[in-house]
């Protein structure tokens, strides 16, 4: 089933819409939760949340992006799983490994604080993202918004491990740079 | 403290990557995977057979270059073969008449001989048959020596052993080790480096510490060395200024990559160097092991492949 038919059926308020969403994009979704919870109980949890939470955005949302906006609930669901749990006590996994990346990332509190308004900040992560090429992009969009292991990406794109990390480390050092630029303290 | 805040910093950041166009979100996802993923050498095509394919490109160039530049030459042996043949006949003949004449013709080989004129032809002509058999032998020489040539040219062709003999030697320190590895890429497959005014050099995944470090200095140093060596000039990849991927896309560019692949040991490690000039080609040297015994290092390309 294509996603337009998809979304015409939660526009429709038929309950089939979500096992057909199940169907086609279960996976897709315990994915993004499962790399971030690195538990299956807690993922598959938030992923039957996703379904919940589509079908209360749909309508009166109508999204192009279908599956950008089932792995967008899907993030922000497991991700505020996580900070549940790390309160508790702090997690690990490739959530950690990722928090702990991108930290690299945070430019100096020494620097002036500067009030960023959180539309500004990915206002510059989109340029950021735009000025990286197409592999650049993948590897680091991967990484941080799927919270793919090095190795899945490595073998997804067929490249060494050390070519990943590399592409990695670069960008990161490049969003640094911008954020520092424009001032964006977090 | 200072911990917690740049955890604060990293979840506010990756927060608000959900947030990012999402046609990145797209585009990086399970169901639109990259158009044209890049495959390693080693998937696309069996290396030991990319070694004998390239051998046999090379051989056969180095032929065909052997025929266009010598024609003169082997046209000369053919030619030479046939006066061979043609003087054989011609000593045969020889001596056959001589024997056909003493049965038949008697008295004209006496008169000859009378005359004093039919032996001294006959010394005369065995002389000329000498001269000529002289030339034969010369020319069947120079036959040989462009034959010897050719074979030499044939077995200069590289395979994976030669080359594996050829780039193992000793260095005093690890830089000049892989100052040492990087000339021998830069020589290696020279074509690729016509029109290259400038190259990018990607060092990857070595240590800050220890036996196989490579720090920043280092990196600069050896980028230094290789803008002065090479006549181009070379940048650091890690230095932001330029991108492999640029030096790759511009005709005027060459990408350069160092990469460390692992320490295997107290005093060895792994690594792979790759030059790519675009859409002319690449050269890998891939598997090469780099160890220290006794304060001397030595390192050995595990093969090699061109693309």
């Amino acid at each position: 089933m294509e996603d337009h038919e998809l979304i015409n059926l939660f526009w429709d308020r038929r309950e089939e819409a979500i096992p057909a969403t199940a169907d086609r994009y279960g996976r897709y979704c315990f994915s993004i939760a499962d790399h971030i919870l690195s538990s299956r109980e807690d993922s598959e949890e938030c992923v039957n949340d996703t379904w919940l939470r589509t079908w209360y955005a749909i309508p009166p949302s109508r999204p192009s992006r279908f599956a950008a906006f089932l792995g967008k609930i899907t993030r922000n669901l497991a991700f505020d799983r996580y900070r549940g749990r790390r309160r508790q006590k702090r997690g690990g996994g490739e959530m950690a490994l990722a928090l702990d990346e991108l930290a690299e990332c945070i430019p100096s509190p020494h620097t002036p604080e500067q009030a960023v308004e959180e539309a500004e900040l990915v206002r510059q992560l989109d340029l950021f993202l735009e000025e990286l090429s197409e592999r650049d992009r993948f590897i680091f969009l991967r990484r941080y918004w799927y919270v793919d292991p090095l190795a899945d990406i490595a073998r997804r794109l067929a490249l060494h491990e050390s070519t990943v990390k590399s592409s990695l480390f670069r960008s990161r050092k490049k969003l640094r740079e911008a954020l520092e630029k424009e001032g964006i303290v977090l | 403290m200072r911990e917690d805040e740049t955890s604060r910093g990293a979840e506010r950041l990756f927060e608000a990557m959900n947030e990012i166009n999402d046609a990145w979100v797209e585009e990086a996802s399970d169901e639109t995977p990259l158009k044209s993923p890049r495959k390693s050498p080693k998937r696309r095509f069996p290396r030991r057979l990319a070694t004998l394919a390239a051998c046999f490109c090379v051989a056969f160039v180095a032929y065909a270059a052997w025929r266009i530049s010598t024609p003169e030459k082997s046209t000369a042996i053919r030619e030479t073969d046939m006066d061979l043949y043609g003087q054989e006949e011609a000593a045969a003949e020889l001596e056959e008449p001589d024997a056909n004449v003493g049965l038949s013709d008697g008295k004209e080989t006496i008169a000859g001989d009378e005359e004093g004129t039919g032996e001294n032809a006959v010394s005369k002509e065995t002389e000329e048959m000498g001269a000529v058999s002289g030339e034969i032998t010369e020319e069947t020489a120079e036959a040989s020596d462009v034959t010897t040539a050719a074979e030499d040219i044939g077995d200069n062709s590289e395979s994976a052993e030669e080359f594996t003999a050829a780039a193992a030697d000793e260095y005093d320190s690890l830089e000049n080790l892989r100052f040492a590895v990087l000339t021998e890429l830069w020589e290696s497959d020279a074509a690729l480096n016509d029109g290259v005014t400038w190259a990018v050099l990607d060092l990857a995944d070595f240590p800050e510490e220890g036996f196989a470090a490579l720090t920043e200095e280092e990196q600069e140093l050896l980028a230094d060395r290789a803008t002065d060596a090479f006549g181009v000039t070379v940048t650091l990849a890690s230095s932001g200024e330029h991108t492999a991927e640029e030096a790759v896309t511009d005709p005027e560019g060459l990408a350069l990559y160092l990469t460390c692949t692992g320490i295997t040991g107290d005093s060895s490690f792994t690594f792979s160097a790759r030059k790519i000039a675009g859409g002319d080609g690449a050269i890998y040297f891939e598997e090469c092991e780099a160890k220290i015994e006794n304060g001397v290092w030595n390192w050995e390309a595990g093969g090699f492949a061109v693309s």
